[in-house]
C-alpha cells in the first residue's frame, strides 16, 4: 500500500513540470480507490500507517471521484478553449484535481492531525475557484466568507484535537479509540464545541449563510464539487468524531437535532421564494444536509446508515442539477428565473432530463433518494413522534420546491433570450447526467453497499 | 401518427389478451394467489423488499385499466390529431400506465410507493401538458395535493418499520391508531376526499384522454384501492371518520355539479361523488362491494368522458356548458352512449351500475351505518339523478348556440374508442359478475314496500325542491350560487388562500430573518467588523517600534516558560 503511495505521489511530481498534470492525478486516485476496495461491513481496517478502510469511506472516495469526473466533463468548455484562463501555471482542471486529491485523502487518512490538514487543505484550491475566474465584486465576499465561517468554527476542532494528542501520545483513530481516550469526560460541551466546525461546514441553518453565496459566485465546477463533495465532509467528520468522542444522547445533541430539522425545514421553505436557480439548489442542499445530521444525532443504526445514504444520493443528485442550471444559463446568459423560461417547448430531452433529476431530488421511488428519505422520516419517528411529522412536512417542502423548480424552468413561453444565432448545445451535460441517473436509479438493487 | 397510435394501442390490448388468458390458466378466479417476493437489503431485522402479489382483485384490476388504455389510446389519437408533441404525449400516458400496474401488482408499501409517487408526478406533467398559465396552477394544486398523501405515507413506512414487514398481511404489534388514520388520510388525499378536494375539477384543464384516464379511473380510484388493501388496519375510529368525510365528499360533490357550467368539470364532480360512495362502502366494512363498483364505475365513467371530450371537440374545444348543446341531431352515437352512461351513473335498472347501487344501498340498509347517513346517502342519489339529467339536458338541447352545425360526421378513431368502450356501460357489470362469484353478494334486507316507497318518494320530492328552487331566480341567485358553483369555496380556500398566505410569510421571514438577521448582523455587523478591526489593530501593532517590541517578546516568554 505505501509503495502505490509512494509511486502515486512521484508521478504526480514528475508530471508537475508537464501540462497535463490535474488527469495524473486523476489516475493515481482511482489507484488508490482500487486498493481500498476490499473491506467488509461495519469494521474500520488500517490498511497501512495512513489510510483507514471501512465501508463508509469507500463510498465517499467513490463520491468523490465520480463527482469530480462529472466536473470535469462539464467544464470541458474552460478546457477545449484556445483561450485557457491560468493563473500562475494552474487552470481549472488543476483546481478540481487538487479538491479531488484532498477529499480523497480526507476521507481515508485514519490518524487525526491528517484529517484536520485534509479538511482544511481542500479549502485553499476551492477558495481560488471562486475568486479568481471572473471579476464581480461578490466573488470576494463570498470566498471571503466561507473561508471565515470554516476556518473560524474549526480552531477549536484544532486545539481540542492537539490536547487529545498530547493525552494519549496517539492520533490514531483506531488506536485511540481502543485505548478509550475521552471515558473519563463528560462529553456534551466539549462534543458541541468540537463538533462546531463540522457543523458550519454541513451547514446547520444558524451557520448557514456562507453557502447560497458561495454556490451563486461559484463557476460550474466549484459548484459541483462544492455541493457534491465539501459539504460530505462535515457529514464524514461528524460520524467519525461521534465514534471517536463517545458522545452520549443528551440535551445538548437533541438540541442539535431539533435545531437542525427545524432550520431544514425553513430552509426547504425559503427555497421555493428564490429568484435564483443557483441559490435555489444551494439551499436544497441545506434542507437535504439537515435532514441527514438529524437522523444521525437519534443515536440509531438506522439513523447513522440513512445519513451516509443521504450524503451520498444528495451528492450526485445536486451536482447534475448545478450542471443543468449552468446549462440554461449558457443560452439565457442569466441565472434568473424571470429570463429562463419554457425550455420544455424547443429543448425536449433536456427539459425531461430536468423533470428527472427534480422529482429525484424530491425522493421517487425507487431511486436512493427515496430510501434515504424514508428511513431518515422512519428512524426521527422512532425517536419522538413530533420529530417524524417535522420530517414529513420537510418532504412536503421539498416536493414544493422541486416541482416549483421544474416549472420555471420548462414551463410556459419560451424565453425571449434564448434565440441567439450559433446555439450549439453539446452533449456532455446529458452524458454526466444519465450517468448519474443510471447510478441513483440502480443503487435501489444495490442497497446494502449504500446503507453503511 | 396513425402508425404510432395504432402501435400503442396494440400492445396495451395484445397485454390485456395476455393477462385475461393468464389469469384463467393459472386459476386465479378459482381463489388461487401467486406471491412472489424479491428481498432488497437484509441490514434491518425486517424483511425490506418488495413483494408481488397476483389475486383476483389485482388481475381484474390490471385488465381494466389496460382495457381503457387501449381506448384513451386510440380516442387521443383523434382528440390531440393535430397536436405537434403526439409521441411525448403517449410517453407521458404509457409511464403513468406502467405506475398504475405497479401500484396495483405490489401491495408492499416500499412497493407501492413507487406506483403512488409515479403517479403523482406523472399526472402533473399530463395536466400541465398545454404549457398555459391555468394548467400550470391546476398541475401545482394537483401535484401538491398528492404530495400531502406520499407524506402521509411516508410517514406510515416510518410506523411500519416497527413491525416485521411492509405488505397488507402485517400484524398491528403496536401503534395502532396512527397507522390506520395516516394510510386512510394518504388515500384521501389521492381520492379527493374532503377535504382535499379541490384538486379534481382544476385538474380539468388537461387535455380530454387524460381526465378519461386519469381522472375517472385510474388517479383517484388508487387510494380506494390501497384502502380497499389495506383495510385490516383501519380500526373503528378510522372507518368512522372515513364515512363522515366520505359522506360530506358526495354531499358536496353532488350538490356543487348542479350548479357547475364546465362539462368537464360536471362529470370530474360526478367521478367525485362516485368515489365518495366507494369509500362510504368501505367505511360500512364491505370491501368487495366497493371493489365492484370501482371497476364498473371505471368502464362507464371514461365512456362519459369519451362522449363529453367529441362533443367538446366538434363544438371547436369550448368547455362551457351554456354553449354547448343539439349532439341529438349531430352526433347520434355519441348521444346515444352518452344517455346509457349517464343512465348507468343514475342507477338505472339493469344498466351496468344499477347492480353495484343496488349492493351499496343494501348493504348500508342491513348494516349499522346511522339514521343521519342513511338519509344523506339517499339525498346523493338524488343529487346524482339531478345533476345526470341536467347534464343530458345541456348536451342533447339544441339551444342554437353552439358551433356543431359546422361538422358533418364522426372520425373513425373517435367511432372505434366508442364502440370499444360500449360495452362498459352495459354490459360490464354482468360479465364481471359471471366471472367473478364474489360480486353476487345477496344481502338479506327486510324488503319490505316502506323502504322501497321511502327512497322514491324522497327521490321524487327532492328533485321537485330543487326544480322549483332553480326556477326560482330570487332565492337561487346570489349566495348559495357562489356557495355550490366553487365547491363550497374549498377551491378558493385550497388554492388562493393557502398558497398566497405560505408564500407572503416565506417572503417576508426571507426578508426579516435570511437577508436580516444571518446575513446582515452576524456577519456584515458583527464578524466582520471583528475581523477588520482587528486586522487594522494588528497593523497598527506591527508598524509601531514599541508595540512590535512588546510583542515580540511576550511570544518568547510563552514559549520558552510554557511547560
Amino acid at each position: 500500500m505505501s509503495c502505490v503511495l509512494m509511486l502515486s505521489v512521484s508521478c504526480i511530481l514528475w508530471g508537475l513540470g508537464m501540462n497535463e498534470v490535474g488527469w495524473l492525478i486523476m489516475v493515481c486516485a482511482v489507484a488508490l480507490l482500487v486498493v481500498m476496495m476490499d473491506c467488509p461491513f461495519n469494521f474500520y481496517i488500517l490498511k497501512s500507517e495512513w489510510l483507514g478502510v471501512d465501508e463508509m469511506s469507500v463510498l465517499m472516495v467513490l463520491l468523490c471521484l465520480l463527482v469530480s469526473m462529472m466536473s470535469l466533463v462539464s467544464s470541458t468548455k474552460e478546457v477545449k478553449n484556445g483561450f485557457v484562463v491560468l493563473m500562475s501555471g494552474w487552470s481549472v482542471v488543476e483546481m478540481v484535481m487538487f479538491i479531488c486529491l484532498g477529499s480523497v485523502l480526507f476521507f481515508s487518512v485514519c490518524s487525526w492531525m491528517d484529517f484536520f490538514f485534509f479538511f482544511e487543505f481542500s479549502l485553499v484550491p476551492t477558495f481560488f475557484l471562486i475568486l479568481k475566474w471572473g471579476y464581480q465584486p461578490e466573488r470576494l465576499q463570498a470566498a471571503v466568507f466561507m473561508l471565515l465561517y470554516t476556518v473560524g468554527s474549526s480552531l477549536p476542532l484544532l486545539m481540542s484535537l492537539v490536547y487529545f494528542w498530547s493525552h494519549i501520545k496517539s492520533d490514531n483513530m483506531l488506536l485511540s479509540k481502543m485505548v478509550g481516550g475521552w471515558k473519563d469526560f463528560n462529553m456534551n460541551w466539549p462534543w458541541l464545541i468540537m463538533s462546531l466546525s463540522f457543523l458550519v461546514k454541513l451547514p446547520v441553518y444558524g451557520a448557514h449563510a456562507w453557502l447560497p453565496k458561495a454556490h451563486v459566485e461559484a463557476p460550474l465546477s466549484g459548484s459541483m464539487l462544492l455541493a457534491g463533495v465539501l459539504l460530505k465532509f462535515g457529514g464524514y467528520g461528524l460520524i467519525r468524531l461521534m465514534w471517536f468522542s463517545e458522545v452520549t444522547n443528551s440535551t445538548i445533541v437533541l438540541f442539535v437535532l431539533v435545531f437542525s430539522l427545524w432550520g431544514g425545514v425553513l430552509s426547504s421553505g425559503v427555497c421555493s421564494c428564490q429568484s435564483d436557480l443557483k441559490s435555489l439548489i444551494a439551499y436544497s442542499s441545506i434542507g437535504h444536509m439537515a435532514l441527514s445530521l438529524s437522523v444521525l444525532l437519534s443515536f440509531y443504526s438506522v439513523g447513522k446508515m440513512a445519513c451516509v445514504c443521504v450524503l451520498y444520493s444528495h451528492g450526485i443528485c445536486s451536482p447534475i442539477l448545478f450542471s443543468l442550471a449552468a446549462n440554461s444559463y449558457e443560452f439565457c446568459q442569466s441565472r434568473s428565473i424571470m429570463l429562463s423560461k419554457g425550455i420544455s417547448r424547443i429543448f425536449p430531452v433536456i427539459s425531461g432530463v430536468w423533470f428527472f433529476f427534480c422529482i429525484l431530488n424530491m425522493g421517487f421511488p425507487p431511486s436512493l433518494n427515496f430510501f434515504s428519505e424514508v428511513y431518515s422520516v422512519g428512524g426521527l419517528l422512532s425517536l419522538q413522534w413530533l420529530l417524524g411529522l417535522m420530517g414529513g412536512l420537510m418532504c412536503l417542502m421539498t416536493g414544493a420546491y422541486c416541482l416549483i423548480l421544474y416549472s420555471l424552468v420548462n414551463h410556459g413561453v419560451v424565453s425571449s433570450m434564448v434565440f441567439k444565432p450559433g446555439l450549439n448545445l453539446s452533449y456532455r451535460y446529458l452524458v454526466s447526467s444519465v450517468f448519474g441517473g443510471v447510478l441513483l436509479l440502480g443503487g435501489t438493487l444495490c442497497l446494502d453497499m449504500f446503507f453503511v | 401518427m396513425s402508425v404510432s397510435v395504432g402501435a400503442v394501442a396494440l400492445s396495451y390490448f395484445f397485454f390485456f389478451l395476455f393477462f385475461f388468458f393468464l389469469m384463467l390458466v393459472s386459476g386465479v378466479l378459482k381463489g388461487s394467489v401467486l406471491v412472489l417476493e424479491w428481498e432488497m437489503s437484509e441490514k434491518f431485522f425486517m424483511e425490506m423488499g418488495f413483494c408481488m402479489v397476483l389475486d383476483w382483485v389485482a388481475c381484474m384490476f390490471v385488465l381494466s385499466v389496460l382495457f381503457i388504455s387501449g381506448c384513451v389510446s386510440i380516442f387521443s389519437g383523434f382528440y390531440l390529431s393535430h397536436e405537434n408533441f403526439l409521441k411525448r404525449f403517449f410517453f407521458l400516458v404509457q409511464l403513468f400506465v406502467l405506475s398504475m400496474i405497479l401500484l396495483i401488482l405490489f401491495p408492499n408499501y416500499l412497493g407501492l410507493m413507487v406506483g403512488w409517487d409515479g403517479l403523482g408526478v406523472v399526472s402533473f406533467l399530463l395536466v400541465v401538458y398545454y404549457l398555459s398559465s391555468n394548467s400550470l396552477s391546476a398541475g401545482m394544486i394537483t401535484a401538491l395535493s398528492n404530495r400531502i398523501g406520499d407524506v402521509c405515507f411516508l410517514l406510515v413506512i416510518g410506523l411500519m418499520s416497527s413491525m416485521l414487514s411492509y405488505s397488507m398481511w402485517g400484524v398491528l404489534l403496536m401503534s395502532g391508531f396512527f397507522m390506520g388514520f395516516l394510510m386512510m388520510l394518504g388515500s384521501m388525499t389521492k381520492s379527493a376526499q374532503v377535504p382535499f378536494s379541490a384538486w379534481l375539477p382544476e385538474a380539468m384543464a388537461a387535455p380530454t384522454p387524460v381526465s378519461t384516464l386519469v381522472h375517472s379511473s385510474t388517479l383517484v380510484t388508487a387510494g380506494v384501492y390501497v384502502v380497499i388493501r389495506f383495510s385490516e388496519y383501519l380500526g373503528e375510529l378510522e372507518k368512522y371518520l372515513l364515512m363522515v368525510f366520505s359522506m360530506v365528499t358526495m354531499f358536496l360533490a353532488g350538490s356543487s355539479a348542479c350548479a357547475e357550467v364546465d362539462m368537464k368539470k360536471v362529470v370530474a364532480l360526478s367521478t367525485l361523488s362516485q368515489v365518495g360512495m366507494m369509500m362510504f362502502v368501505i367505511s360500512v366494512g364491505a370491501n368487495t362491494i366497493a371493489f365492484f363498483h370501482l371497476l364498473v364505475h371505471a368502464f362507464f365513467k371514461a365512456l362519459m368522458f369519451m362522449c363529453v371530450g367529441g362533443v367538446i371537440f366538434y363544438s371547436g374545444s369550448c368547455q362551457d356548458a351554456r354553449l354547448l348543446g343539439g349532439a341529438w341531431f349531430k352526433l347520434p352515437l355519441t348521444s346515444v352512449l352518452f344517455l346509457f352512461s349517464n343512465l348507468s351513473l343514475m342507477g338505472f335498472p339493469f344498466f351496468s351500475g344499477f347492480y353495484s347501487k343496488e349492493l351499496i344501498v343494501g348493504v348500508c340498509l342491513s348494516s349499522n351505518c346511522g339514521f343521519l347517513s342513511f338519509i344523506l346517502l339517499v339525498v346523493c342519489l338524488a343529487l346524482t339523478a339531478c345533476y345526470s339529467i341536467r347534464s343530458i339536458g345541456l348536451v342533447f338541447q339544441d339551444m342554437g348556440l353552439s358551433s356543431l352545425s359546422f361538422y358533418s360526421m364522426e372520425n373513425s378513431y373517435y367511432l372505434l374508442s366508442l364502440l370499444l368502450m360500449m360495452n362498459g356501460a352495459v354490459m360490464m357489470s354482468i360479465v364481471m359478475q359471471s366471472l367473478i362469484k364474489e360480486f353476487l353478494a345477496v344481502s338479506f334486507i327486510k324488503g319490505s314496500l316502506f323502504y322501497s316507497l321511502l327512497i322514491m318518494v324522497v327521490v321524487f320530492l327532492f328533485n321537485l325542491v330543487l326544480f322549483f328552487t332553480v326556477s326560482m331566480k330570487t332565492m337561487f341567485l346570489g349566495f348559495s350560487k357562489e356557495f355550490f358553483s366553487s365547491m363550497w369555496f374549498l377551491s378558493l380556500i385550497s388554492g388562493n388562500l393557502i398558497s398566497v398566505g405560505v408564500l407572503t410569510t416565506i417572503s417576508k421571514y426571507i426578508n426579516y430573518v435570511e437577508m436580516g438577521w444571518i446575513r446582515t448582523y452576524l456577519w456584515q455587523s458583527g464578524v466582520k467588523n471583528m475581523f477588520m478591526g482587528m486586522s487594522n489593530k494588528v497593523l497598527k501593532i506591527n508598524f509601531n517600534m514599541v508595540g512590535l517590541v512588546m510583542f515580540y517578546s511576550f511570544c518568547f516568554l510563552v514559549m520558552v516558560f510554557w511547560r
